[in-house]
């Protein structure tokens, strides 16, 4: 689905780095290197961002 | 009680060392920050449409999650609002509209830079929050209701990511003794520096440690000691935006201390109780004696 808001275990806002990062890895960078240059610096944050797939292009045109 | 800060990763992480305190102390403005420090969030939405593909509560959600800038003065707790009572007015909420269409060519992100506020100066802190992802000819118009609240009564009021203290760290290596390079790789945290002259170790971040024991298990048997200093406690905490970092720990303080005031008080009341009316304190007394040999 969308990225989650915040991080699961500690609460810092994740949501807003998710765009650059997964830019960022698709043009060939070292996703290490992306997130430490983001600021999350703790595996439950940077777990938020390397485990994320966006279903929800898949359920998009499914409107009420 | 001496406190020095540290520096820290960005802005809105702050560090710093106490020395001459206790763990419990600390852990009271840990707990405080966490649970009593107010801050702003989005606390109730009313969807005028939504044909977007979530469920209305599943935008509400991720509305009350992201961060409002907090730092004002002025406007009151809802429950505590003697305006109206509890119920809701413009002097303890805040209104946030969001309106969104998108027409029968293209898709859209409503990120939370468009929620637009009714008071200029609560605003969402991070602008590039994804809030829901629009397809061709979907519409979503709301009105969220901000207001102040606390960590106790749900984790989106807490002015802060991860808070955690830990002892500071005292390691002593034996003089004279030689190390091989593997201990001091052995470290996760890069604390020691390897000498391959002397084949010594040094220390480069000791604050670094976090008394991992890591060093102690990879060298020889009483060559290095790992201790933490419980007098001595190194503090952090990472804002979510909402407050400046500095002052969360000031407002926590300022809670503590009126904590106790009203604490003493009570205390002080229940003593003069006590010796105007000796009956007062023997019916606790007494109730306790049952208890224990029940």
């Amino acid at each position: 689905m969308l990225i989650p808001v915040r991080c699961f275990s500690c609460g810092t806002v994740v949501a807003d780095r998710f765009e650059s990062f997964e830019n960022r890895v698709k043009e060939g960078e070292n996703p290490q290197i992306v997130l430490d240059n983001l600021g999350l610096f703790k595996y439950c944050c940077r777990r938020m961002l390397i485990s994320q797939v966006n279903l929800i292009d898949i359920i998009l045109p499914y409107s009420k | 009680m001496d406190v020095r800060q540290l520096p820290a990763a960005n802005h809105q992480m702050l560090k710093f060392i106490v020395t001459g305190t206790f763990p419990a102390f600390m852990n009271s403005i840990r707990r405080i920050i966490l649970g009593s420090v107010p801050t702003i969030a989005i606390d109730e939405v009313i969807m005028v449409e939504n044909n977007t593909a979530m469920f209305d509560e599943y935008i509400a959600h991720r509305l009350g999650l992201i961060p409002l800038n907090s730092d004002i003065d002025d406007l009151n707790f809802m429950d505590a609002c003697d305006v109206c009572d509890g119920v809701g007015c413009n002097s303890c909420t805040v209104t946030l509209t969001l309106t969104q269409e998108t027409d029968q060519t293209s898709g859209a992100i409503i990120y939370s830079r468009e929620l637009l506020g009714s008071d200029h100066r609560i605003y969402p802190v991070v602008d590039e929050v994804p809030i829901m992802k629009m397809d061709k000819d979907q519409r979503l118009i709301l009105e969220a209701i901000a207001r102040f609240g606390t960590g106790k009564e749900h984790a989106k009021w807490q002015p802060v990511g991860s808070i955690g203290y830990q002892y500071m760290p005292i390691i002593s290596i034996r003089p004279g003794h030689t190390f091989t390079k593997d201990v001091a790789d052995s470290c996760p945290r890069n604390v020691f520096e390897y000498d391959e002259n002397n084949q010594s170790l040094n220390l480069r971040n000791l604050l670094d440690c976090n008394l991992c024991m890591e060093c102690v298990h990879s060298s020889e048997e009483d060559s290095i000691s790992v201790e933490g200093d419980s007098s001595q406690i190194i503090f952090m905490l990472e804002s979510t935006g909402a407050l400046p970092v500095e002052n969360i720990v000031t407002t926590a303080s300022d809670l503590l201390i009126d904590g106790l005031q009203s604490f003493i008080e009570g205390f002080q009341l229940a003593l003069e109780k006590a010796d105007n009316d000796p009956s007062s304190m023997r019916k606790i007394s007494s109730f306790e004696r049952i208890g224990i040999n029940d």
